[in-house]
């Protein structure tokens, strides 16, 4: 299915019924868009008219290409009933979209209310589902200390970061990059934590322009 | 006596520790070269425990050894790079580190060996009891065997009848433990002295120990395995394609079998994209597509990949695969599936 057909869907059959998301191409998002990007994202399949959607939350401040599920699931998999997979025919579109806007108030809703806020993200980035090994949730949850002022939290994810990654040999290229640019945090917040925070501003830009989104950027606190 | 009753016990408790290991040790690593039709790496189960039990006589008086050690083995056969006993349709190791005769064979040598450990005790120390003592000893080495004799018999014959019998012989184990349980709070109730309320107490654990591996195995012989499940499901799926070749044949086939995974539940989730050790979306550039992901996405355990024609599972595939499976989770099996074997 292609990025316009998603984006035609969810405006005719999800949009009307959620009032503060909006739509661009496959992605369904709550305004308005600060720091982070919490919604649904529609995911094409080797079938011409069958998708998934996935709930996620996507830190907007960490340098990314496009969309990753370092926090979210498919729908469908949050309360393991199904495998979550649509396939629309002629005349089942109606059916099909209730059935997915169902599976967002009983499952996406789950995940998306637990991050509200960046001081709600920096709490519940780190949970019992995220895999330990990876370095995505701390450094996810260092740079939202940062934003947030929590020197001490920071910290401490940083150094969880350079746990995780401690064996240079088993790193994969990606790996190093994240190291590189967590150093660089750290090494500028012991400095100036403005200056943290403005390098963070940028990355959040860069990766809105990435996700095609810089239009819906809102203003942050404080900025004229 | 004593002396050799805690031999045994020690024995029993190491064995008891080896099985539980065995099937807590995740993930683990097998790179299939579908070429050779040989796993590239060692099975992790290669290196392991070994238990060499002997027969000797001291005074007249016959002694039971069983030597424990670490040590390069055949655990699964001669060819190092043997899985699963070359049956993946009847047996399921994600792991890689056991199979059910495994199970079978370790949770009856330890549960044997228990209650053998037990009724000789009895026998020496506690005459009154022995009438107790030999029943527990005769019902446990008789569970030593049966469990052995099956679980041999599943291994070598590999079927599904060897499967239901598998199943079987694990119900003695979750009908035996509990009497086992029984018999060392009796013990505990009884005891008379600090050092036998505290061996009271180790019979204790190794019961409780004994339940819980009982369910272990019960729980992995009872689960079908997962190739032997989507091999099935790739049948099907080239059944209803139909017959054909080339790069259509082979979107269409592989749609039908997503179709058909997903009606599979059990932690199958087909058609998931990874980017740089994280789940992405389809399409990403430079992100690789699998076509079965067993377990959570975030954290595998098994991918399958299916193949049909003449294309194969690269060891080159395999290792781009890996490049971008979430940290901790690059070395879980990486299978090809085929539904026209």
């Amino acid at each position: 299915m292609t990025d316009r057909r998603f984006e035609s869907l969810a405006r005719k059959h999800l949009l009307p019924k959620m009032p503060d998301f909006c739509v661009s191409r496959y992605l369904l998002f709550v305004l308005p868009l600060h720091y982070i990007i919490r919604g649904y994202c529609f995911e094409g399949s080797s079938d011409p008219n069958g998708f998934y959607v996935w709930a996620f939350v996507q830190p907007l401040f960490v340098p990314d290409r496009g969309v990753s599920f370092v926090i979210g699931n498919r729908l469908g998999l949050i309360l393991g009933q199904t495998c979550g997979a649509w396939s629309l025919t002629a005349d089942n579109e109606e059916v099909v979209m209730a059935d997915v806007w169902g599976y967002m108030q009983r499952e996406g809703r789950i995940i998306l209310d637990k991050f509200q806020s960046l001081r709600a993200f920096a709490k519940n980035a780190i949970n019992r589902r995220t895999n330990p090994h990876s370095p995505y949730p701390p450094e996810m949850v260092a740079y939202a200390a940062v934003l947030l002022g929590d020197v001490r939290l920071a910290r401490k994810m940083f150094d969880r970061l350079e746990w995780t990654l401690r064996d240079q040999n088993d790193r994969e290229p990606y790996e190093n990059d994240i190291l590189k640019r967590a150093r660089l945090v750290r090494e500028t917040l012991e400095r100036d934590r403005g200056e943290a925070v403005g390098i963070m501003n940028k990355w959040r830009e860069e990766t809105a322009a990435n996700l095609k989104l810089t239009r819906f950027l809102a203003p942050l606190p404080g900025s004229s | 006596m004593k002396f050799m009753h805690r031999n045994l016990r020690f024995l029993t408790i190491a064995s008891v520790l080896a099985f539980l290991l065995a099937g807590s040790v995740t993930p683990a690593s097998a790179i299939y070269n579908p070429h050779t039709g040989r796993w590239m790496q060692r099975d992790p189960n290669g290196v392991g425990v070994v238990l060499q039990p002997s027969l000797s006589y001291e005074a007249r008086n016959p002694v039971i050894t069983v030597s424990l050690a670490y040590e390069l083995q055949y655990a699964d056969g001669m060819n190092f790079y043997e899985y699963l006993r070359s049956d993946a349709v009847n047996h399921n190791d994600p792991s890689g580190m056991f199979t059910y005769s495994d199970v079978l064979i370790t949770a009856g040598l330890a549960g044997g060996l228990y209650g053998l450990a037990s009724s000789y005790a009895h026998f020496s120390d506690r005459g009154s009891n022995w009438k107790l003592a030999a029943s527990f000893g005769m019902g446990a080495g008789m569970g030593t065997f049966t469990a052995m004799g099956f679980g041999l018999l599943s291994g070598a014959f590999a079927s599904a009848a060897g499967v239901s019998i598998g199943v079987a012989s694990t119900s003695i184990g979750l009908m035996t433990t509990p009497a086992l349980f029984g018999k060392a709070m009796y013990d505990y109730q009884s005891a008379e002295t600090y050092a036998d309320r505290l061996m009271a107490q180790i019979d204790v654990g190794l019961a409780v120990s004994g339940m819980v591996a009982s369910h272990v195995a019960l729980f992995k012989v009872a689960n079908p395995g997962t190739v032997s499940v989507l091999e099935k499901v790739a049948a099907r799926a080239l059944r209803r394609v139909g017959i054909g070749k080339g790069p259509v044949y082979g979107t269409r086939a592989h749609t039908q079998f997503a179709n058909e995974v997903r009606g599979l539940g059990k932690q199958l989730t087909p058609e998931v994209s990874y980017y740089g050790g994280r789940p992405s979306r389809y399409g990403l550039k430079g992100s690789i597509r699998v076509d079965v992901v067993e377990g959570p996405i975030e954290r595998p355990i098994a991918i399958y990949d299916l193949k049909t024609g003449g294309s194969k599972l690269t060891p080159a595939r395999i290792t781009e695969i890996r490049s971008h499976l979430p940290r901790g989770y690059k070395d879980i099996p990486i299978t090809e599936i085929r539904g026209d074997r």
